[in-house]
């Protein structure tokens, strides 16, 4: 294997595996909230990692511009996501006691 | 002045409308995978046709772009997401109970609704951390924070985002080159 076939395989390999810890997160977190931390972010960047490391394996095809155009995107829209699902689960668990221990928005939402 | 000052936003009306343009192009090319002239025309027809149907309302922008400083911020995130990524793994695999997470108060200095949003969308997209809401007139952002089990971790958190936000200023709004005419007109809740 090249050189470029060696850090391919690695970069899909690690993003395969941040993937797997943001699932294996979504089982063990307690709430809403940290498992929104894994599911949305952990996976993004291991999707990118995947990406990386497809558009390596694809290069000189001309679809490596659409794996790019693939990562944009993710970028672009995964904050977007994680902040509107956050921010609707806040609203509905924010009277559940104990699974907060620092909350400075308290009853700031009227 | 006058007409200078009115020339000078027209120019940049037209520029930012050339790159719209040029972006939708470039997008175009980039799903068809193939350089040439027909997708070229296909792209700039198409992409043209998508900003008539589909006009956007005008951004109003008060600063200058600053390569240097985006691109230091683009290096700074991208270890960022990466580093706390393998935070968070290690959280999710760790044998011991999860993190204890909490919501914190930030209080931003930005000027303008455009980094505002990029500040949230960073703060967003870097793992341990995420924004529950936004107060615009006060530019107050409430993060939720994966670890906030020690002060220790209350201060990387606060230090990590008062960087980021010294970036996105130093990238898009520095304060001696601000124009206060840019504010977008106050929207009513």
């Amino acid at each position: 294997m090249t050189l470029w076939q060696w850090l391919s395989a690695a970069l899909i390999l690690f993003g395969a595996t941040l993937a797997l810890t943001a699932a294996i997160a979504i089982v063990r977190f307690p709430d809403t909230l940290t498992r929104m931390h894994a599911a949305t972010k952990p996976q993004v960047v291991g999707l990118i990692l995947v990406l990386a490391g497809a558009a390596i394996e694809l290069y000189g095809h001309g679809n490596v511009w659409a794996l790019v155009l693939v990562g944009l995107f993710t970028l672009l829209t995964a904050p977007v996501v994680a902040h509107l699902i956050g921010r609707t689960a806040y609203r509905e668990q924010r009277h559940r006691d104990g699974l907060l221990t620092v909350n400075e928005l308290g009853n700031e939402i009227d | 002045m006058t007409t200078q000052r009115w020339q000078r936003g027209v120019s940049r009306e037209g520029a930012v409308r050339v790159g719209v343009l040029s972006w939708l192009t470039v997008v175009w090319i980039a799903l068809w995978g193939d350089l040439s002239v027909a997708n070229l025309l296909a792209g700039i027809a198409v992409g043209a046709l998508i900003m008539v149907a589909l006009p956007l309302p005008r951004v109003p922008v008060g600063g200058r772009l600053h390569p240097l400083s985006l691109l230091q911020l683009v290096f700074v995130a991208s270890y960022y997401a990466i580093e706390s990524s393998v935070q968070v793994a290690w959280f999710a695999i760790r044998p011991a109970a999860p993190p204890v997470s909490g919501v914190l108060r930030v209080y931003l200095s930005t000027k303008s609704d455009l980094v505002l949003v990029l500040c949230v969308d960073l703060l967003n997209l870097i793992p341990g951390t995420m924004v529950l809401e936004i107060d615009r007139r006060r530019c107050v952002v409430y993060v939720h924070v994966l670890d906030v089990s020690s002060d220790e971790a209350v201060d990387k958190f606060y230090r990590t985002t008062r960087r980021l936000e010294k970036l996105l200023i130093s990238s898009f709004e520095r304060h001696a080159e601000w124009r206060s005419s840019a504010t977008p007109p106050e929207v009513l809740p």
